[in-house]
């Protein structure tokens, strides 16, 4: 019984080591991503952008771009298989950049002085190194200009967190020193210069891990029987023999006639992928 | 008329016992030894003793008692038993009347592997079994081994045998985007003669017949002309199978390996599949030879697992019972790391 008690528990022990960090690199919607070693936040807020705007939002920290060659290749790269929005906007922070991507209708929304007014909103804590509340203020300001833009007349009614209300009002009133201090960093705000195939993305993190759980497991459950039937059976070793050739004295074998007559022909066709069209 | 056989020490008069090391007579007492051969001669003098009597026991049940030359304790055996022992002073003794006549061995192959290479082979045997039941696995029963000679009939056969296979060949190419897949097929005619020799046919009802083939081979050109001699200090049995009876189970497996042996003649195919056989008997010689086994029988929950082991080569074998809270153990954890693994996996190839 406690030798059972030790296997179980050891199974859900390298489970949980295997599967478990694995795991939590497998971004939602609206996810703060990071890659430098910063705490990572996650709002309720990221996902409200998308319900009311059907924008996609994140905000990447990371040391460099890991040899990807631009910020657009590296949040491609980071997020590309997660969201096939058209509509979203990317914060990369690396440590010697920021950088912010609108694609789609943020394009429109997110010109250079909105851009720099947005990076503005996050400076103050990506300086004290607080990717949480960067982040935070970050979506903060994207609902805030998303909701100005889309629609108007409601403008006035979207609530913001009061932090970022905060936030918002340092924003308005140091906007021109800001756009000084965004240069003098080189800051480089970048539009979509170039198009961007994003592939789909699951709508919730939670649903996109516990699915794929649930589906190895249930192969882990196959590869399991075959496994406890293999042992049931090397247990039950003695059979019959089903022949004699063990028996048979060598060289005994005499063949008094060999013919073979050739009966008919079959050709079957497949037609072969072409790769590069692939490509 | 049966008629009981011990073998007394010359020396010292205790009861002498077949040595698989020495391949001699050993006197367990004295530490004596004796050639088989000079022992026949010694012990013609020795006293016949004559089954007294018939008693049945059941419906299909014949019990025989015989009274021990040493100790005049009773020694019963059933209508098969040839060689047995006292279980009062355990003097190891031959019905040499079931041994005779019809029911005389040419052969017998002697015990090469004493009882302690039985004892070792099953503990390192169920060492490895590690989810059999703990509690099968603490008894000891490795004293309850006993070495039996098993009666065997031995087939030599010569055959003729013709086949027919269906035989492909594949070709394949390509011509532009198209893959071209070409079958031939065709009629293979194989006729041929062999020859079998030594299939081993278990000749008892108590042995079952699947698992003295499961500690098959034996090699049958050890085999002696039949001493009883070498039958002391086992058990043995008269067969209860007939000859004829015997030679279906010996044509079963002949059948497949003419079979096998004319298949093996066709080559330069793909497939080769075969799709009609007939197997004739053109000589067909049977032996009757006692075929050594290290037998164990035990009963766990209602249910008796027999282990056997060949007497001659050492290969040990019998099923064992499986813990199914074990097995429920092991399909948790694979279940889980195979999971974990997979899931892994998925995630670096980016399936996931």
């Amino acid at each position: 019984m406690k030798k059972r008690v030790i296997i179980l528990v050891t199974a859900v022990l390298l489970f949980g080591v295997l599967a478990v960090p694995v795991g939590a690199v497998a971004y939602g919607r609206g996810t703060t991503i990071d890659h430098a070693g910063a705490p990572e936040t996650i709002s309720v807020l990221y996902n409200e952008i998308y319900d009311q705007y059907g924008v996609d939002a994140f905000f990447v920290t990371a040391l460099d771009f890991s040899g990807e060659g631009s910020a657009r290749e590296y949040a491609n790269v980071c997020i590309g298989n997660l969201s096939s929005e058209p509509d979203r906007i990317v914060f990369v922070h690396t440590l010697d950049d920021n950088y912010i991507l609108p694609e789609g209708k943020c394009k429109d929304i997110f010109t250079d002085d909105v851009l720099n007014l947005t990076y503005y909103a996050c400076a103050q804590y990506i300086t004290a190194e607080d990717y949480g509340m960067a982040a935070t203020a970050f979506f903060a300001h994207v609902r805030m200009n998303l909701g100005r833009a889309l629609t108007p007349e409601q403008y006035s009614e979207v609530s913001v967190v009061a932090r970022t209300t905060e936030t918002e009002t340092e924003t308005q009133t140091q906007a021109p020193e800001l756009v000084e201090e965004v240069n003098s960093d080189s800051v480089e705000m970048t539009t979509a210069q170039n198009p961007v195939v994003i592939s789909p993305a699951p709508t919730v993190q939670k649903q996109s891990i516990a699915k794929p759980i649930l589906i190895c497991l249930a192969l882990g459950a196959v590869i399991a029987l075959i496994t406890v039937l293999a042992v049931r059976g090397s247990y039950k070793p003695v059979h019959r023999k089903t022949n004699a050739n063990e028996y048979l004295i060598r060289d005994s074998l005499n063949i008094t006639n060999a013919t073979e007559s050739f009966v008919r022909k079959e050709t079957t066709e497949r037609k072969l992928n072409n790769d590069s069209s692939k490509n | 008329m049966a008629e009981l056989r011990d073998y007394k020490c010359p020396a010292c008069s205790g009861a002498l016992e077949f040595d698989p090391a020495t391949q001699k007579m050993q006197c367990p007492y004295c530490g004596s030894s004796f050639d088989i051969a000079q022992l026949q001669d010694a012990s013609q003098d020795g006293a016949d003793w004559q089954s007294e009597s018939s008693e049945n026991w059941g419906d299909d049940e014949t019990v025989n008692v015989f009274h021990c030359e040493s100790c005049g304790g009773e020694i019963v055996g059933d209508d098969t038993t040839a060689a047995s022992s006292c279980p009062y002073c355990g003097n190891p003794v031959t019905m040499t009347g079931r041994l005779s006549g019809a029911f005389r061995p040419e052969f017998v192959l002697p015990f090469k592997l004493e009882k302690k290479a039985a004892q070792d082979k099953l503990k390192v045997y169920l060492k490895k079994k590690k989810f059999a039941p703990s509690s099968f696995l603490r008894e000891n029963r490795i004293q309850e081994i006993r070495g039996l000679y098993v009666p065997v009939w031995l087939y030599d056969s010569d055959i003729h045998a013709d086949a027919v296979f269906e035989a492909t060949r594949k070709r394949t190419w390509t011509q532009g985007d198209v893959e071209y897949t070409e079958t031939s097929y065709y009629d293979v005619y194989r006729s041929g003669d062999m020859s079998f020799a030594g299939i081993p046919v278990d000749g008892s009802t108590k042995m079952p017949q699947d698992l003295l083939e499961s500690v098959e081979p034996f090699d049958s050109a050890q085999a002696v002309p039949f001493q009883t001699a070498y039958l002391a200090g086992y058990l043995a049995d008269k067969y209860d199978i007939s000859m004829e009876q015997g030679a279906q189970r010996a044509n079963e497996r002949i059948d497949i390996s003419a079979g096998d042996a004319l298949r093996g003649t066709v080559k330069g195919f793909d497939n080769v599949d075969l799709r009609s056989k007939q197997v004739r008997m053109l000589r067909g010689v049977a032996k009757y030879v006692l075929y050594p086994v290290w037998l164990l029988n035990t009963v766990y929950r209602g249910e008796t697992y027999t282990f056997a082991m060949n007497g001659q080569s050492g290969k040990f074998i019998g099923n064992v019972p499986v813990d199914g809270g074990k097995l429920a153990g092991l399909f948790g954890a694979v279940t889980v790391g195979a999971g974990a693994v997979l899931f892994a996996l998925g995630k670096l190839l980016g399936m996931i």
